[in-house]
């Protein structure tokens, strides 16, 4: 098995990841969801009106440009609120459109069946009005993706890039039909054939489930960050990819399993309006919850018996890049993961002490302590010189760092800072 | 520029500076113990006194946040490179020196440019040539170092020989050799490395290689002393060639230099061209 470059081994999480995958899902059926209107930098414009009585797949909102694909409501119910400011999971308050649940889950039209015969761009258009986005985190509009793209491969990720998140390996173990019906589907839109399709898993339960789609199993090492994509391309087709070339410039789709069921779903007649999520971290029972899109975190958290002493730390996403939620009340977003809580610690940043304990585990070959020197130092220009704009933020570095010193997050804002300056 | 101060990944690596630090004081206690094995009370003494002065001088100096263990490094190895009947003044005087002017006085941990007790030494061997050679027999009958009379093989392992307090023992370094690779503090690279440099020019000058690799400081230093993290570069191929450099200048200033052994002369001269190796060792990624 091909090792990428870096990384950390995280074995204590191991077990907690495979026990959340062993447990039952837990439908969830909130009172009420709160559905952001903010997306990829963008807010949406909505269609709907407080009082209006809406069903599962309606459409809510949608983009006046089509970037970002249409928001669907995840319940049957009554729209309280349109437009009204609440916390968002990525951060601060953002518009927001409320419903309350009738709990009667009445289904809107479908969009009618994709069949054998639908052309690349059919499925594209579908992806658009399915509200498909990369669901592994980035969120990236999956319809943007794949327009007009001609590729040879396509990697199907199921490896949960992050600790503690099982919701890709309960996915992966539990729809195998669907994997493999949205996989082709993805493949046909890509242009890729279909032995040039590769699942990827960490798990080997994961990968023995997955042979039944009848498609090729890459099984890889549970060394973190392997959910990356630039790390997936490196395992899986022996590639390292040039600095600020994305996989699709070189003919190679990365797709989340998540994405790729919620595909099959959209092939079905049925929008994104539901997603698997982990609440896991330091809990007694970690488990996978099926969640309608909006729900807030609060209710997930309900499902938790919270084992960590003191004060706690709710993070939206995994341990390792999450966010740490300012609100509770804000709702899941399509690109969420699950929820870990942890208790809350802070260690004070000490001197560096030249350990180079991040620079062996930086996946990027990086400098990390160096660009956090010069970060502080605000030396701007030599971050870029030592291709900071490469760093994919996947935090091995802070969590090696025997200093303590906040190194992803510094360089994470130097990235932000060198892209602000050169627009 | 600025960050939330709760930012990614809120996950850490138990390991701290400060275990770092204490794993490397414990790597050199069978040396030390090796020191009053063979050198008695004086050797007791003087590591008790070189540990209260590195920490007097660390809390003189130091930031407030310091680790304490860091400055007791520095002391003990600047107490274990010093022979037995070394002047008290002189080696409080050579804590001091290390700990509040090569490592304070360049910026505090991490940030001095020359490994503190190898500059130490230095000095107090250049200075007080008298007090720092005369090295001392086991039983206390002045003589010179092995490497000018000759040992059997066994007592160089052993530790029975005339030398500095703590580098005498190759079996004691050994054992904390074991223990910072166990630990993870230290890597193979490094000792390893110098090591077959420190070997490759013996061979190529045609002197006996196992008698000149088990005499003098050449393997404490190698495993304490050359892994010193401040003054190697941290890029792969940088420390291969840091601790080729530095093998093989050890060699070279033992053979051709004017004083008996040539390491802290070779990590000063190898620490200046650290900077310099880290910058053109840097990683550049794959280029499109």
């Amino acid at each position: 098995m091909k090792r990428f470059r870096g990384g950390v081994t995280l074995s204590h999480t191991h077990a907690m990841k495979e026990a959340a995958a062993r447990e039952a899902l837990q439908h969830l059926s909130p009172d009420i969801v709160y559905v952001s209107l903010r997306a990829g930098g963008r807010v949406l414009t909505p269609c709907v009106t407080t009082g209006e009585t809406v069903r599962v797949g309606q459409r809510l909102a949608e983009d006046d440009e089509k970037r970002i694909p249409p928001l669907h409501s995840s319940i049957s119910g009554t729209v309280t609120a349109v437009g009204i400011f609440h916390p968002a999971a990525d951060g601060g308050e953002a518009p927001t459109i409320i419903i309350q649940n009738d709990k009667e889950n009445r289904a809107g039209n479908l969009m009618p069946p994709l069949t054998e015969t639908t052309s690349p761009d059919e499925i594209v258009t579908r992806m658009y009005d399915a509200g498909l986005v990369g669901m592994g985190g980035s969120g990236y509009p999956t319809h943007r993706k794949y327009r007009g793209l001609q590729a040879k491969w396509l990697l199907v990720n199921a490896c949960e890039c992050e600790p503690y998140l099982a919701a890709d390996l309960f996915l992966s173990q539990q729809n195998v039909a669907l994997i493999g019906q949205g996989s082709r589907l993805l493949a046909r839109a890509a242009g890729v054939e279909e032995d040039h399709i590769r699942l990827c898993t960490e798990s080997a339960a994961a990968a023995d489930a997955l042979r039944e789609t009848a498609l090729a199993v890459v099984t890889l090492s549970k060394r973190y960050p392997q959910g990356s994509e630039r790390q997936l391309v490196e395992t899986v087709l022996h590639r390292r990819l040039p600095d600020g070339v994305l996989p699709t410039q070189d003919g190679i789709v990365v797709s989340n399993v998540a994405t790729a069921a919620a595909m099959g779903d959209a092939a079905r007649g049925l929008p994104l309006t539901h997603r698997i999520f982990t609440v896991s971290g330091q809990v007694e029972r970690p488990m996978n919850l099926l969640v309608p899109i909006g729900t807030p975190f609060a209710d997930a958290v309900a499902f938790a018996a919270v084992t960590a002493k003191g004060r706690v730390r709710y993070v939206a996403g995994g341990p390792m890049t999450g966010r740490r939620l300012t609100s509770l009340m804000a709702g899941i977003p399509k690109t969420c993961g699950g929820l870990t809580i942890l208790a809350s610690q802070s260690s004070p940043e000490t001197p560096c002490i030249r350990c180079g304990a991040c620079v062996r585990a930086c996946p990027s070959a990086l400098m990390p302590f160096w660009i956090d020197h010069l970060a502080q130092a605000g030396d701007i220009e030599r971050c870029t010189t030592l291709r900071a704009t490469s760093c994919l933020s996947c935090g091995c570095c802070s969590y090696v760092c025997p200093a303590k010193r906040q190194l992803a997050a510094r360089i994470t804002a130097v990235k932000r800072e060198i892209k602000e300056r050169s627009v | 520029m600025t960050f939330p101060r709760v930012s990614p990944p809120h996950i850490r690596r138990d390991r701290t500076t400060s275990d770092i630090m204490t794993d490397v004081c414990i790597a050199l206690l069978p040396c030390a113990v090796a020191a009053v094995w063979f050198f008695g009370i004086a050797a007791l003494l003087r590591l008790a006194v070189a540990v209260a002065s590195s920490l007097a001088a660390g809390r003189l100096t130091g930031r407030r946040d310091d680790v304490d263990a860091a400055a007791v490094v520095t002391g003990l190895i600047v107490c274990l490179s010093c022979p037995a009947q070394v002047p008290l003044w002189l080696l409080t005087g050579g804590c001091f020196f290390a700990v509040c002017i090569m490592r304070d006085g360049f910026g505090g941990i991490g940030q001095n440019m020359f490994n503190p007790a190898m500059a130490a030494r230095s000095v107090m061997l250049t200075v007080f040539p008298a007090q720092m050679i005369g090295y001392g027999l086991p039983d206390n009958v002045s003589a010179a170092t092995p490497l000018i009379t000759g040992s059997s093989i066994w007592s160089l392992l052993v530790g029975r020989v005339a030398g500095s307090m703590g580098e005498t023992s190759v079996l004691m370094i050994g054992v904390g050799l074991a223990w910072l690779l166990v630990r993870r503090v230290v890597r193979f690279r490094v000792p390893f490395l110098a090591t077959a440099a420190f070997c490759i020019v013996m061979l190529a000058t045609k002197q006996d290689v196992l008698a000149q690799l088990l005499s003098g400081s050449f393997l404490f230093g190698a495993v304490f002393i050359f892994t010193d993290f401040t003054g190697k570069p941290t890029t792969a191929v940088g420390e291969v060639c840091f601790a080729v450099l530095v093998g093989a200048l050890t060699a070279l200033l033992r053979l051709y230099g004017r004083y008996p052994e040539g390491v802290c002369f070779a990590v000063l001269a190898v620490n200046l061209l650290t900077p310099f190796i880290e910058r053109i060792t840097i990683p550049k990624g794959v280029k499109p």
